[in-house]
């Protein structure tokens, strides 16, 4: 019956053969026709009308989306999400970001190219032509060439086809039946789905043991316990016990030279001040007491500091008799080594800053206790 | 001009020779694939899987012990491990630029030899990409080279070269099998009708995907097929030149040449073409292969690699020209270094093997003789070892402050790895070659039409 | 298949281009006295460069389709022979571009000797080696030009075989001395203008742009002879396969133009980044995004479909396009040594007219003489046969 036959079919002996029957079927109005051949026939798709393949548009676009969206990304991770200067190069470094682009523009084209023809253009896999079951398969995809005549429209007279393939030369005619089309029932679904569901939840365990649990485990972990000295940890190394242990005694720091001097006042008769009183060195004394020594002792020198509710004690004042008598070395005696509460300042602030607090100091002083040669 | 008044050196030689036919074709490839394997072929695989084992049980060691186990160190960070990378990248692009650049090129005697070609190119990216996977100092966390969504807000590196390989290389080894299995599918189809076994019917028909064969499915295929090649050149191009970027974007000397990507990609199409030479010297005659893979196609794959031999030749003198050229100190110094410096032999035995002995090949005669080849060849694919050996470990054991200078001694641990991937390579050629379609029928069958053809008088349009 | 064209009385047409180029002489003149000897000698360079690069690319093509000993380009092979015509003119052009090397070449000037770094290499860049190099380069040039297109003309009336066999023995010895010679020329004439910097990818720089010049000269040649039916029974399918090594070439240079670029910008050297510095600011920085967009994918997309390569008009104005952007990239590599004096203007039409004209008269009345197809190629009917 014309309507659950697939098509008639004739095998030809060589691609030549098959060219020059292609017309001669044609002429009889057969127009649906379809080759089969161990390779592809140079010629045959111009016999038998088949269009050009549409597949190169579609590697284009998918290329284009690759060659974008990796730009894109490229862009978006290094120039807007997290930002870091590399080799100090700007952060939108198009440059860097080609051979990259290059590489997934390529991949995505590629991979349509394949997976494309094979699953979109080629309907791959599929199990069902009638093809596949008839007796010219065999040779079809060894050394003979087939010519399908199809139903054009639905209908196909097989006498007329099977008579104008034999004039055209074909042998071993074959009526090959219609396949079942029906689509797959719940069960073809369920086992598919299933599948994929069980390939994800696989996958996804897999993922979380090579991510969370393989790197805990020996030998991945023993990188964790490393054979080193760890600052902050205990550490049977050294007979302390501690992994962190003290400099030496009688080391000091480079640029440093300590206080002989045991008391202020030897401090003060022995030191004395380096610094010269220029505009710089003030300021620089003002930056530094105005940092340092204001929250306690006030910005006049008054003593009265900024804290003076929470603060118990009483911090000297500047302004006073004492300290206005007190040589610079035994001010610079009290700063690095601290009195009473006031903590020492010797590690905050540098020696030559401390000689210049004490200059601004001493501008202080003058200001509230000024003469009048000052104001000439 | 008819053949008979050419001079003999313009006549064109046929791809096939022999009694050959389409459907001897196709048994001789089934039978190589549904016959029992010679006794040699078990003795051999035995042999070269023993030794992918022992190279299996070094890189082990050297995981659970630490990269020390290995002669890296200060200054020399980079050994054995990188070398074998580039080496094995470099031998994998042979099958590429055989399959996919000759077909551009319409050279027609590719097609016997390019399902080989392609297979030879996925075994040496299987081990090379080994090599990238263990030379990290914890594998383990090796997912974080690639950018996904992570609490610490993260993302990798996009201006470094290494990430660039990343890329590249996955995406060429993943090209690589699309197209070796595309090429695969009408040849699975012509296995699946013709095989007796029913187990085999069933694997084949899975894997051909119920490949029919129509001329609709042809028209896609070719299409796919050279849009594949199109893109795949310029995939292969990029690869080694990216892999070239790891070393030429440094300021090492030495290292930051801006001749490398193409040197490099130069490098790998001649070190992959002396190894698909040294596969098929011995596959022809060990398949019996010489009436599909003739001596006419040895003679075209060894003018190649006299050709790419000349090309390499002259990167080299180009490299030696500007070091001196550049009027830089430490350039020169190294290029000096690599020829007669304290590990002369390294870069001589470059020189030797890739520009001096592969000239025997401008004689007709060596390039149709097997031994000659062989020993071409075989040196060829060792001095291209020992270029990037001097490469890597030259210009790092000798930079910039001679206080830094150091030495590199490789271990037992190091040959051990590089022996493996070697017995790797070969035991995936052998099992391929046992149990896959070694030649792609749909692509010589044309070519058997044709010799057919003349035979039978017809006129030859070369 | 047609024969030679017989010359007679010169025909209105190489008229018309000799009075263009005499035209543009006088203005090349008028630039050395109007807007100074630096100007006149960068245009001169670049002009001079030029013609090289197309010459040699014409000689390669030809030298390359004996070395693969491919058929479907025989019947095209007259094309390019006719542009290599150009070889011999590179003499003359060459001796007065000698006089530039004072003016405009770092090495040569005076304050030199105070550059330790081109001091180092004095040895290579000094007048009487540059000079025999430049002797040796146009030697080996014109000598090859009269073995692969003297010999192929030769062909056409002796018909000896063997003259095939002998240039596909001399082909690959042309090939290496082609990428010996382009690069000893682009290190000497191109990139030593800035003697401090180097770029070893430099000499492949410069071929890629040749081959691509010497293919887009050859297909214009080509099609300028299809048009005029000369060239019966070449067909789409002939082109096509220009258009296909147009587009490879094409992704060729671009990979070698941007392989140097990445990598000096990469490592941010002084002594090499500071060359792209020079041409990537201010206006050098348009030239630089138009050479990349149209050195490389306009050519690129204009060429990438099966079809394009076939249109005889898409290969017309891609290839034309691919000489004028060769162009482009010279201006854009030796002007910048004119520093603020850089300038586009009347000089730089002189110049392109004087030259250009002369250019295609000479190819012109080189395909004036002979047979347009060679006739004695023993593969001359198998070509014409081709079809994909």
């Amino acid at each position: 019956m014309a309507e659950s036959t697939f098509g008639v079919l004739g095998i030809f002996k060589s691609g030549a053969d098959l060219l020059k029957a292609v017309p001669k079927v044609k002429e009889k109005g057969f127009a649906s026709l379809e080759a089969y051949t161990p390779y592809p026939v140079h010629g045959i798709d111009k016999a038998i009308g088949i269009k050009k393949s549409k597949l190169g548009i579609l590697v284009f676009i998918m290329g284009t989306i690759g060659a974008v969206s990796a730009f894109l990304f490229q862009w978006w991770t290094s120039a807007v999400s997290y930002p870091l200067r590399i080799g100090g190069k700007p952060y939108n470094s198009w440059e860097a970001w080609v051979p990259a682009m290059f590489e997934v523009t390529v991949l995505f084209a590629t991979f349509t190219a394949g997976l494309g023809m094979l699953f979109i253009f080629n309907k791959l896999p599929f199990f069902g032509s009638p093809i596949l079951k008839s007796k010219a398969i065999a040779a079809t995809t060894r050394d003979r060439f087939a010519l399908l005549i199809q139903p054009t429209g639905g209908l196909l007279d097989v006498e007329a086809a099977r008579a104008a393939l034999l004039e055209a030369g074909g042998t071993d005619i074959e009526i090959l039946p219609a396949p079942d089309l029906t689509p797959p029932g719940p069960g073809w679904w369920a086992r598919n789905l299933a599948g994929i569901a069980l390939v994800c939840v696989a996958v996804g365990f897999g993922t979380m043991w090579a991510i969370k649990i393989f790197p805990t485990v020996k030998p991945m972990v023993e990188m964790e316990n490393q054979a080193k000295l760890d600052a902050q940890k205990a550490d049977g190394f050294f007979k302390d016990g501690h992994g962190m242990q003290l400099p030496p005694v009688g080391t000091v720091p480079r640029h440093y030279m300590p206080i002989l001097a045991k008391s202020p006042d030897q401090a003060g008769k022995d030191l004395v001040n380096p610094l010269p009183v220029t505009a710089k060195v003030l300021q620089r004394g003002k930056a530094g007491y105005d940092i340092h020594c204001a929250v306690c002792h006030g910005y006049m020198g008054r003593g009265k500091p900024l804290l003076d509710k929470f603060y118990k004690a009483s911090p000297a004042n500047l302004q006073s008799s004492t300290v206005m008598n007190a040589p610079d070395g035994y001010i610079y005696f009290v700063i690095s080594k601290g009195k009473g509460s006031m903590p020492s300042y010797e590690a905050d602030i540098s020696s030559k800053d401390r000689w210049a607090i004490i200059h601004y100091v001493r501008a202080l002083q003058r200001s509230l206790h000024a003469k009048e040669e000052d104001l000439k | 001009m008819s053949e008979a008044l050419l001079p003999e050196a313009l006549r064109v030689e046929p791809l096939v020779e022999g009694d050959v036919s389409l459907g001897g074709l196709d048994d001789q490839v089934r039978g190589w694939i549904e016959r029992k394997p010679p006794r040699s072929w078990y003795i051999a695989i035995t042999i070269t899987s023993l030794v992918t084992l022992m190279g299996f049980t070094c890189i082990g060691y050297m995981i659970y012990n630490g990269i020390g186990t290995m002669g890296n160190n200060i200054p020399v960070a980079w050994g054995f491990l990188i070398i074998n990378f580039v080496f094995w990248v470099g031998i994998g692009h042979a099958g590429t630029l055989i399959s996919v650049i000759l077909y551009l090129f319409r050279q027609k005697w590719r097609n016997a030899i390019s399902r080989i070609a392609e297979a030879t190119t996925v075994f040496a990216f299987i081990c090379a990409l080994i090599f990238p996977a263990i030379h990290v100092g914890r594998p383990w966390l090796s997912y974080w080279l690639f950018p996904y969504p992570n609490v610490r807000h993260l993302w990798i590196n996009f201006r470094s070269p290494l990430v660039w390989d990343v890329f590249a290389v996955a995406t060429y080894f993943s090209v690589s099998i699309l197209f070796w299995y595309m090429g695969l599918v009408p040849d699975l189809a012509t296995l699946r009708e013709a095989t007796s076994s029913k187990i085999r019917k069933g694997f084949y028909q899975i894997l051909s995907m119920g490949w029919v064969g129509s001329a609709r499915n042809w028209l896609h295929y070719e299409k796919a097929y050279l849009l594949l090649a199109g893109l795949a050149t310029g995939l292969a191009l990029s690869v080694h030149s990216v892999v070239s970027l790891d070393f030429a974007s440094s300021i090492v000397p030495g290292w930051h040449m801006t001749i490398f990507p193409p040197y490099f990609v130069v490098g790998a199409a001649f070190s992959g073409f002396a190894g698909v030479v040294l596969v098929f010297a011995f596959v022809r005659k060990a398949m019996a292969l010489e009436n599909y893979v003739t001596l006419k196609h040895m003679d075209l794959l060894n003018k190649m690699v006299l050709s790419l031999s000349c090309i390499m030749t002259y990167a080299y003198l180009m490299e030696g020209f500007t070091a001196w050229y550049s009027s830089n100190t430490f350039i020169r110094y190294i290029f000096a270094n690599y020829v007669f410096g304290d590990q002369w032999w390294a870069g001589c035995l470059t020189i030797a093997c890739n520009c001096i002995f592969p000239q025997l090949l401008w004689v007709p005669k060596f390039r149709r003789s097997v031994p000659v080849m062989v020993f071409v060849s075989a040196g060829v694919t060792l001095g291209m070892w020992m270029e990037r050996y001097t490469i890597i470990v030259l210009s790092l054991h000798r930079d910039f402050l001679p206080s830094s200078w150091g030495v590199y001694i490789p271990t037992p641990i190091d040959f051990g790895i590089l022996l493996g991937s070697i017995g790797l390579f070969l035991t995936l050629l052998l099992l391929f070659l046992r149990k896959l379609p070694i030649i792609a029928t749909s692509e010589v069958k044309p070519d058997i039409v044709h010799y057919q053809s003349m035979k039978n008088g017809e006129v030859d349009h070369g | 298949m047609s024969e030679g064209t017989v010359t007679g009385a010169t025909p209105t047409s190489n008229r018309v281009l000799a009075g263009m180029s005499a035209v543009g002489l006088a203005g090349v003149v008028l630039t050395y006295f109007v807007e100074g000897p630096a100007r006149f000698w960068a245009d001169w360079l670049i002009w001079f460069v030029f013609l090289v690069v197309v010459a040699l690319g014409a000689l390669f093509v030809v030298a390359l389709q004996h070395v693969t000993g491919s058929v479907w380009s025989v019947p095209l092979r007259r094309a390019p022979e006719r542009v290599a015509a150009l070889t011999p003119w590179l003499i003359p052009v060459a001796a007065v571009a000698l006089f530039s090397l004072p003016v405009l070449f770092s090495w040569a000037h005076p304050g030199a000797s105070h550059v330790r770094a081109i001091v180092e290499k004095s040895a290579w860049l000094n007048y009487p080696f540059f000079i025999t190099r430049l002797v040796i380069c146009l030697v080996v040039w014109v000598a090859s030009y009269r073995i692969l297109v003297g010999k192929s003309v030769q062909q056409d009336t002796s018909r000896d075989p063997h003259i095939t066999v002998m240039l596909r023995r001399f082909s690959p010895v042309f090939m290496v001395l082609l990428g010996l010679t382009i690069t000893s020329f682009a290190f000497d004439w191109v990139s030593s203008l800035e003697a401090v910097w180097y770029s070893d990818i430099f000499g492949v720089y410069l071929f890629a742009g040749a081959a691509l010049s010497g293919l887009a000269a050859s297909t214009l040649a080509c099609i300028y002879l299809m048009r005029r039916d000369r060239l019966t029974k070449v067909t789409a399918d002939h082109l096509y396969n220009l258009g296909g090594l147009l587009f490879g070439f094409t992704v060729f240079w671009g990979y070698i133009a941007f392989s140097q670029y990445l990598l000096q910008w990469y490592a941010n050297m002084p002594e090499e980044v500071f060359w792209y510095k020079q041409r990537t600011v201010g206006g050098m920085l348009i030239v630089f995004i138009i050479l990349g967009i149209g050195h490389y994918f306009v050519p690129f997309l204009a060429l990438m479909t099966e079809d394009a390569k076939k249109k005889w008009k898409r290969l017309r104005w891609v290839s034309v396009w691919l000489l004028f952007m060769q162009i482009i990239d010279l201006y854009w590599m030796i002007f910048p040594l004119l520093g603020k004096n850089m300038n586009l203007g009347w000089p730089e039409l002189a110049f392109a007219l004087f030259f250009l004209s002369g250019g295609v008269l000479v190819v012109k009345r080189a395909m004036e003489k002979g047979s347009d197809v060679p006739v004695g190629d023993p593969f001359l009917e198998a070509g014409l046969e081709f079809h994909l």
